[in-house]
């Protein structure tokens, strides 16, 4: 049997639509990606994630919080590519919209955002750690994400 | 691993419960025997668009706020529209409002299975993952469940032009219509549809799981069975209009949660599909009354996880629903509605697949002004915790293990269907310092 190709699928600050999508892709894919794929870590899919080496790391959200970043940091050095999906992942936006907040809206969420430790700017995820590969859209364009799975297919399917 | 005894002092904790959508930890304490607290705690960052659409054109924001909630998109472009129109005196044509209950309606058809089959059933086969399905008659299931859930699919691309973040409904209509091109296959993927739920359906009717629960079900229900209008009414016989929400529901804080949660008149209750079908079954459509007569019999129920039978008979209900709309209606391109006036107060309540979501907007010279949501995880979060603590004092009492009680946890929360990412928008918070 071919060795299966290890993949996390991670999530942010963002609307999970990309991970919604990814189930309706699956209406179409699931049994290949059943068969090439061993899902080593997706919270959203199964009860059993695991903190290991992954061949590819598809993460959606843009980065909010030090914890968030700390984990993104964790999911780069375990992984040898890894996707940012959607526009939050990519550019940050909308999820960032309080990076251009005028002063007196900063002020009144001021308190929230220090409660719960979130940095100043909220950050598209190459701000933090290097993005190999990347699939925009709001939520993201189903035949760029194909394509960027059919490239990962390619990358390590017949090690 | 802890034995009998030991249950006696128990700290529970699951970090980020999984399939759900987004992200959500438990904690329950048990000392000497006693449930002291159960907490369920959403951490997710909070990204403020009640603040975003602030001073935005009114026919800019229904696709802001569609970004709240991958899951429930439709519903939040949809209540937040009803609303707005509300507000500038717009009332849309009945081609517009056949057009959003069947955008809604595909919703539902893609949404409730996700959750029935991907997150559901695995627990109900003593499995991980819908990827650990992997014997014939197992693949045989899945395959059934993606053909119902591509139905809804296609249909929402069909009515909306896409199934997240739909780009065609606007202010006072669509930018769209539907391709009559389109419809034999679109109603005949449903009608397939309609055959495998109705083949699944008592998978859920007999599953033995049961919590039962003593609470108020709330729920707007009505003729159509279209989640978009009809009566927000409650179990305890409240009758409440949509502009008068705020002085029923009040938002209390949970310092440990970034999402608020709700209490209705001071009191607990639950919303969403078990709570529609308590309350309104005698909506849906003919065809449903009479395919699942068995089924519907047994609403209204108080068991928690009746709430995914009821949801898996309002797949069935939508199909039927959309079959007959789409087979009656000739759309013809239609433009918009346009609003009246430039400045007022609106309010709505839609039914969002997982229940009552309410919008308050204020709008002046075209522009929003203000905007607040109350979404369905958090009107549910304080039911949902003392759930958790009834259900685990029962398990202590029985002399159950921790391995046992957390994996029960997971499947009551499981059964309301929480959706973390509405739920981590934003709303006004004055927390307690």
């Amino acid at each position: 049997m071919a060795r299966k190709i290890r993949l996390g699928w991670f999530s942010f600050s963002c609307c999970e639509d990309n991970t919604v999508l990814f189930a309706e892709i699956l209406n179409d894919h699931f049994f290949m990606v059943q068969e090439k794929f061993d899902i080593i870590h997706a919270k959203v899919l199964q009860n059993v994630n695991k903190w290991e080496e992954m061949d590819v790391a598809f993460v959606e959200g843009a980065i909010a919080n030090k914890e968030q970043e700390e984990t993104l940091q964790k999911i780069r050095g375990l992984s040898k590519t890894l996707v940012a999906i959607g526009s939050c992942a990519c550019t940050g936006m909308p999820s960032a919209s309080r990076n251009n907040f005028d002063e007196s809206t900063i002020h009144e969420i001021r308190f929230i955002k220090d409660k719960f430790n979130m940095l100043d700017k909220v950050h598209p995820l190459k701000d933090i750690v290097k993005v190999d590969m990347e699939v925009s859209g709001c939520p993201m364009d189903e035949t760029k994400f194909l394509e960027a799975l059919t490239a990962i297919i390619k990358m390590y399917g017949d090690l | 691993m802890h034995g009998g005894h030991d249950s006696e002092n128990l700290e529970l904790g699951i970090e980020g419960l999984s399939k759900v959508e987004g992200h959500m930890d438990m904690e329950v304490k048990v000392t000497r025997g006693k449930v002291e607290y159960a907490k369920l705690k959403i951490p997710e960052a909070k990204r403020f668009y009640t603040q975003a659409v602030r001073g935005r054109p009114m026919q800019a924001i229904a696709q802001l706020v569609s970004r709240i909630c991958g899951t429930c998109s439709m519903s939040h472009i949809f209540g937040c529209t009803k609303s707005i129109e509300d507000a500038v005196g717009l009332v849309p044509s009945e081609q517009t409002m056949k057009q959003r209950r069947l955008s809604i309606w595909a919703h539902l058809i893609r949404d409730h299975p996700l959750h029935l089959y991907f997150f559901v059933l695995p627990d109900m086969f003593d499995k991980g993952s819908v990827f650990d399905f992997t014997s014939i008659e197992e693949k045989k299931i899945i395959a059934t469940a993606l053909e119902i859930k591509a139905a809804g699919n296609n249909l929402s691309k069909m009515v909306a032009g896409r199934s997240i973040h739909a780009p065609w409904p606007v202010l006072g209509g669509f930018t769209q219509i539907p391709d009559r091109a389109k419809y034999p296959n679109i109603i005949h993927d449903l009608e397939h549809a309609r055959e495998h739920s109705l083949e699944l359906l008592d998978v859920f009717y007999d599953c033995p799981w049961k919590f039962e629960h003593d609470t108020n079900y709330v729920a707007m229900v009505g003729p159509n069975f279209d989640y978009l209008s009809g009566d927000l009414v409650s179990s305890s016989g409240l009758k409440i209009e949509e502009k008068d929400f705020d002085k029923y529901a009040e938002r209390i804080w949970k310092d440990y949660s970034t999402a608020s949660a709700f209490l209705l008149q001071g009191k607990d209750y639950m919303v969403g599909s078990m709570s529609r079908l308590n309350l309104g079954k005698k909506y849906l459509h003919k065809q449903t009354q009479k395919d699942c007569a068995k089924q519907l019999s047994r609403f209204p129920s108080s068991n928690v996880y009746d709430n995914n039978l009821a949801q898996a008979i309002e797949t069935i209900d939508s199909i039927n629903q959309s079959i007959d709309v789409l087979e009656s209606t000739d759309f013809k391109p239609e433009a918009p509605v346009q609003p009246t006036r430039k400045d007022g107060t609106g309010f709505a309540v839609v039914e969002a697949p997982r229940g009552v979501l309410y919008y308050n907007v204020a709008i002046k010279e075209g522009k929003v002004q203000s905007m607040a949501v109350a979404i369905p995880t958090g009107q549910n979060q304080v039911r949902m915790e003392k759930d958790l603590a009834e259900m685990v004092q029962e398990q202590v009492d029985a002399g159950k293990d921790k391995d046992y009680i957390v994996h029960e946890m997971e499947k009551l929360i499981r059964a309301y269907d929480p959706c973390m990412s509405c739920a981590t928008h934003f709303l006004k918070v004055k927390w307690k310092k």
